[in-house]
């Protein structure tokens, strides 16, 4: 039995640490194989690049960890910073103004999404298929699908510094920080966690199941529309393909974090960004390697993949852990 | 007389099909424990569940400390001082022990920030009194079965409740942890509370409660104070006058030949070393309490759940041929426990469901397709046979009661005709007439010579059914009895209380 309780010891040992050492490797692979990887310049446009989906990706994790999915959160971030952007040219909104609103915007287009879900019981992930396609479509139809260049304030936010590190580096962080205060030490954030424990048994409990769903996919449009704003800044335009494809990234990411799919299990610190790193790390050092960019999707893909097993197969060894402390009591 | 703490009245519940609750009538005093006792499906869960605002009654009145209380959340039922200690609990595995406790009313710092040091304190200090050895910090996940009770048990202690509801608690504890529970129960009473205490073992209810009441197919069938019953008037109170007659002795089943021969199963921390043989025409019944490992048994024969190791050899031919349990399942028809998760397909019809195990058996000859004519005439026959009550054998078996719904599933089985039969929990949830009529069709299957493994937590159904008896504890085998041997004894034995040795009387 000692022998069989240590195997159990080092299982956890690897599931929980393991991919620290996998990341280790990879930054000690790049940094060898492509000399100016970790250059301060190079860490800290990494990190630049990451920025939006540092804080999408968070939005997600709240989403996965109530045992659910939310794969509007690009078009979210597509549709509400076109808004945004038509109002600053067409109605002559100030930025700042301009701003504001693509965040209620964010909010109203995930309070859409929470609606569906919690009023008309539609399965989240059929709900934000549809709101996936049909908020896009409505940001096309808006903007004809014409780039919609950016004033020079707004593109001078997208690469501005403080202290030598972006401005939207140290946004980004301070929504890591928070929201993950939201959820380790709020009523809220545990009920987030209680709920990707099972909604009947939360039920039970007397939480209210619905209001916590809904607000969670406001909170996760919100930030969707923030990443949108950071995104928009950073390339100084509001282009077709804004936030394409990015929410499918942020599963990733969250679940290379250890944010399990299956609802309830993760932190948003270090988590989001542990899986958010990882996968810029990689992307970076591609580049840097001056491999074939579409290379890139593969890898991608295969990561995923990787993770998406290890999480699967993490849960099931779990089963087999609770079974054996089942028969010491 | 004193007036009740807590009355209910003329509560009636309907579900789909079956009348869970009739004008139903109980009353629970300050400082005294309430025993209510009933057998499985005899409405007392679905009472508590009233109770505890799980689930609306359709009407009745509940009133506590002799003012009408609207229970119809189990937030209003927390806003009344009632705590629910379920008996499947409502635990979250990835969540630590405090906040398992405090997740409907965490301490707060400020109006925000959750106090974790409150928590944790007052935590320690409810598992404290409960004599449990836990940190407030372990994941519950983590924790074996008595423990997460445990734990179940706390919450229901925290804050300002005044009537406790304790749904089966002892089921998965310890000796220890049993005791530390009667002497929080105790105190509860000492200190003026309600405890509602709902169990199967009735020397607990003359251990610790003072009142007791019965309730048989949804309605209450006795209220009285302990000292004014006795045990065997309780028994006859929650059996009632159906009663399947006793035999006297067990049928040839079990001197017969043998079917199949199990041998060396295990499975890591579940089961250990299991070997049995099951004779032609036997019912064989698996006893032992909830985890004990008899349904795993079951789903291991038929590879529904993994193991280390076993080794199956069935009768071909008059000879034990070695089989996998691929093999074992082409021969071994399995009902689960569950018939509404995984044993029916609810919003099919009754038809559909009948053939789904039988539907390459039914295929036309030289063709792919089923044979849409023997596949009506199969499921008329067994409809007739079964004494199915339906509509039409295209009405949908989500709107069936439990008993037609689980001769659905026999029906689906006897398409089959496997030689061996496992069945788990057939008659769970079923009112007392389907529960006979279940144990008629067992019977006779037995009797035309299919073996049967029967599973149950009816102790009085295993006893009337099974010719013999396999007594499991934690994962091990630890008796085999014949007929005849006394309820006492399985009980004693499967809780522990007895240690014997496989084959104590039966061979």
């Amino acid at each position: 039995m000692r022998l069989f309780d240590r195997n159990i010891d080092l299982k956890d040992f690897i599931f929980k640490y393991g991919y620290f050492f996998v990341v280790l490797a990879v930054i000690v692979f790049f940094s060898l194989s492509a000399p100016h990887f970790l250059d301060y310049t190079n860490i800290n446009s990494l990190f630049h690049a990451s920025s939006p989906m540092l804080i999408v990706s968070t939005g997600m994790a709240f989403v996965v960890m109530t045992g659910k999915l939310d794969i509007s959160l690009g078009s979210i971030a597509y549709l509400s910073t076109c808004i945004g952007a038509l109002l600053m040219k067409d109605l002559g909104a100030t930025p700042s103004v301009a701003f504001l609103l693509v965040i209620i915007m964010g909010a109203l287009l995930g309070a859409i999404n929470g609606f569906i879900v919690v009023f008309l019981r539609v399965n989240p992930l059929i709900t934000t298929l549809g709101t996936l396609t049909a908020f896009r479509g409505i940001g096309l139809i808006l903007t004809q699908s014409y780039e919609i260049r950016m004033p020079t304030v707004v593109r001078a936010f997208g690469t501005a510094r403080f202290s030598g590190i972006f401005l939207d580096v140290w946004l980004a962080i301070a929504v890591l920080i928070v929201l993950h205060f939201i959820h380790r030490h709020t009523v809220y954030g545990r009920q987030v966690t209680a709920l990707g424990n099972g909604e009947e048994i939360c039920k039970r409990l007397g939480i209210r199941v619905e209001s916590v769903t809904f607000l969670t996919f406001i909170l996760a449009g919100t930030l969707a529309s923030l990443g949108g704003i950071i995104s928009m800044a950073q390339i100084g335009q509001s282009t077709t393909f804004l936030g394409k494809g990015i929410e499918f990234t942020a599963i990733a990411a969250i679940v290379l974090g250890g944010i399990s799919l299956f609802g309830g299990e993760g932190r948003i610190l270090p988590g989001v960004l542990v899986g958010v790193f990882t996968l810029e790390l990689i992307r970076n050092g591609l580049n840097h390697l001056g491999a074939n960019p579409y290379l890139y999707e593969f890898v991608n893909g295969g990561i995923i993949y990787v993770a998406m097993s290890a999480d699967a197969l993490k849960s099931r060894l779990r089963g087999l852990v609770l079974l054996v402390s089942d028969e010491d009591v | 007389m004193e007036t009740p703490y807590l009355k209910m009245k003329s509560v009636e519940k309907s579900f789909p099909g079956v009348k869970a609750l009739s004008n139903v009538n109980v009353e629970a005093y300050a400082g005294e424990a309430l025993a209510l006792l009933g057998a499985n499906g005899s409405g007392k869960s679905t009472l508590m569940n009233i109770l505890g605002g799980v689930i609306a009654a359709d009407s009745g009145k509940i009133s506590i400390n002799e003012r009408i209380a609207s229970i119809k959340s189990p937030m209003d039922a927390a806003i009344h001082g009632i705590a629910f200690v379920h008996q499947e609990m409502a635990l979250l595995p990835t969540m630590t022990v405090m906040e398992n406790m405090f997740i409907s009313h965490f301490p707060l710092k400020a109006k925000l920030k959750i106090d974790r040091k409150e928590m944790r304190n007052q935590c320690a200090k409810v598992l404290e009194r409960l004599g449990c050895h836990i940190s407030p910090e372990n994941i519950v996940r983590d924790l074996g079965t008595g423990e997460r009770q445990m734990v179940e048990i706390g919450r229901a202690l925290l804050g300002n409740n005044k009537i406790f509801i304790f749904d089966e608690p002892t089921s998965s504890l310890c000796k220890q942890e049993k005791e530390k529970l009667i002497s929080v129960i105790e105190k509860l009473k000492k200190d003026g509370l309600v405890v509602i205490y709902i169990t199967h073992f009735l020397n607990e209810v003359f251990e610790m409660c003072e009142r007791v009441s019965v309730l048989r197919g949804g309605e209450v069938v006795g209220n009285s104070r302990i000292e004014d019953i006795s045990m065997d008037a309780l028994v006859r109170m929650m059996v009632g006058d159906i009663h399947i007659e006793d035999r006297g002795s067990a049928r040839e089943g079990s001197r017969s030949e043998v079917i199949l021969e199990v041998k060396n199963l295990n499975r890591k921390g579940v089961l250990k070393n299991i070997a049995f043989s099951l004779h032609k025409g036997e019912i064989l019944g698996l006893w032992g309490l909830l985890g004990s490992g008899r349904t795993e048994i079951a789903r291991s024969l038929v590879g529904l759940d993994p193991v280390d190791s076993i080794a199956l050899r069935y009768a071909e031919n008059g000879e034990l041929v070695r089989m996998t349990q691929d093999m074992a399942r082409k021969r071994i028809g399995i009902i689960t426990e569950e018939r509404r998760v995984d044993g029916l397909f609810l919003s099919m019809s009754v038809k559909r469901n009948m053939s789904m195990a039988f539907l390459p058996g039914m295929k036309k000859k030289n063709s792919a397709s089923v044979d849409i004519a023997l596949e009506d005439s199969l499921c008329d026959q067994f409809i007739d046979r079964l004494n199915i009550k339906v509509s039409s054998k295209d009405q949908t078996v989500g709107t069936l009661s439990g008993g037609n719904q689980q001769k659905v599933i026999i029906g689906r089985w006897l398409e089959v005709n496997p030689s061996i039969l496992i069945m788990d929990e057939p008659t769970r949830g079923l009112d007392v007439s389907a529960k006979a009529e279940i144990a008629r069709i067992i019977v006779r299957l037995a009797e035309e010579g299919t073996s049967i493994i029967l599973i149950s937590s009816e102790i009085d159904e295993m006893m009337s059914l099974c010719d013999r008896f396999l007594v499991l504890n934690k994962g091990n085998l630890i008796g085999d009895f014949t007929y005849g041997v006394s309820k006492e004894k399985l009980v004693g034995i499967a809780a522990g209380s007895e240690s014997v040795h496989v084959g104590g009387n039966g061979k």
